[in-house]
């Protein structure tokens, strides 16, 4: 039984139906192995898409309020996870990085684009 | 899957100059309008319009003046303006009215022309042609046919009798 959410997305695009099961099922098989964000990349591979198309099919969620965009910034020196962030403004406010200990400027750090369910409700899945 | 200089994406320094928020912003729009090449017609259809909002979005956020106070101030201009016409025709006489009410009429459309620019509604460029085309229609009819007088019917009357 699916979500009135993801079936009201599913009702706005009708045409997209199947892709978004697809994407769906994969979601909540990367949630049920304990994994807490959806990378395109890796669901773009799952789903045999390129990574716009996976991005084009997990915003179409992101509208729905299904999932929910975030930020992860690398360190480019260490390649560490400096932080998350869920406002796109917040890239603008880091934090010092501790590894370094700096404040890196833009062209030092890396944003990986990732979704996760919407409200934390990561347990449950989408579906 | 990084940021703009990592993800195969060209890492110029005119967008490393960008903030951290603008260049991811940029990059999501490069992978919509990649994906406005999708073989998926449906995704393709989707990601067109997506990219049309996101767009429209960063827009709005960019706005130095939130769309709807620049409306308010718009339609505050334009009554402003009518009212200083009606006042000019009660108080003067009806040419000096209508040269007034041309000038106003014509200042208070560059302002709101103005407010539509500072609230993104208007680029710069379509602002100067309108600030161009206002200037000819109203300052133009006031003056241009007073620069046209010594051509007049009188005047060539005088030069061919003079011939």
């Amino acid at each position: 039984m699916s979500s009135p959410k993801f079936e009201r997305v599913k009702k706005n695009n009708p045409r997209l139906s199947d892709f978004l099961d697809r994407l769906v099922s994969y979601i909540n098989s990367q949630i049920q192995s304990g994994e807490s964000y959806i990378i395109p990349k890796l669901a773009a591979a799952a789903l045999r898409l390129t990574d716009a198309e996976a991005v084009v099919l997990l915003e179409v969620l992101v509208k729905g309020e299904i999932l929910q965009r975030i930020y992860n910034v690398y360190c480019r020196k260490n390649e560490t996870l400096l932080t998350t962030v869920e406002n796109i403004d917040d890239l603008d406010r880091l934090p010092r990085c501790d590894d370094c200990d700096e404040c890196h400027s833009p062209r030092d750090l890396k944003v990986e684009i990732a979704y996760r369910v919407k409200n934390g409700n990561v347990r449950s899945g989408i579906v | 899957m990084a940021g703009r200089g990592q993800g195969g994406k060209k890492g110029t320094n005119e967008s490393l100059s960008l903030s951290l928020s603008a260049q991811t912003h940029q990059q999501i729009l490069d992978y919509l309008k990649v994906a406005e090449d999708s073989t998926h017609p449906e995704i393709r259809d989707t990601a067109v319009q997506l990219a049309k909002d996101a767009s429209e979005h960063q827009r709005k956020q960019t706005a130095r003046l939130q769309p709807a106070t620049a409306a308010m101030l718009s339609l505050l201009t334009l009554a402003l303006a009518g009212a200083s016409i009606w006042y000019f025709f009660v108080h003067y006489s009806e040419r000096v009215a209508t040269i007034m009410s041309v000038m106003v009429f014509g200042l208070a459309i560059i302002g709101v022309c103005l407010l539509a620019m500072v609230s993104n509604q208007l680029s710069q460029a379509n602002f100067v042609k309108l600030v161009e085309a206002v200037w000819s229609k109203s300052v133009g009819s006031l003056w241009g046919p007073r620069a046209k007088h010594p051509e007049s019917p009188e005047r060539e009357k005088l030069t061919s009798n003079d011939d």
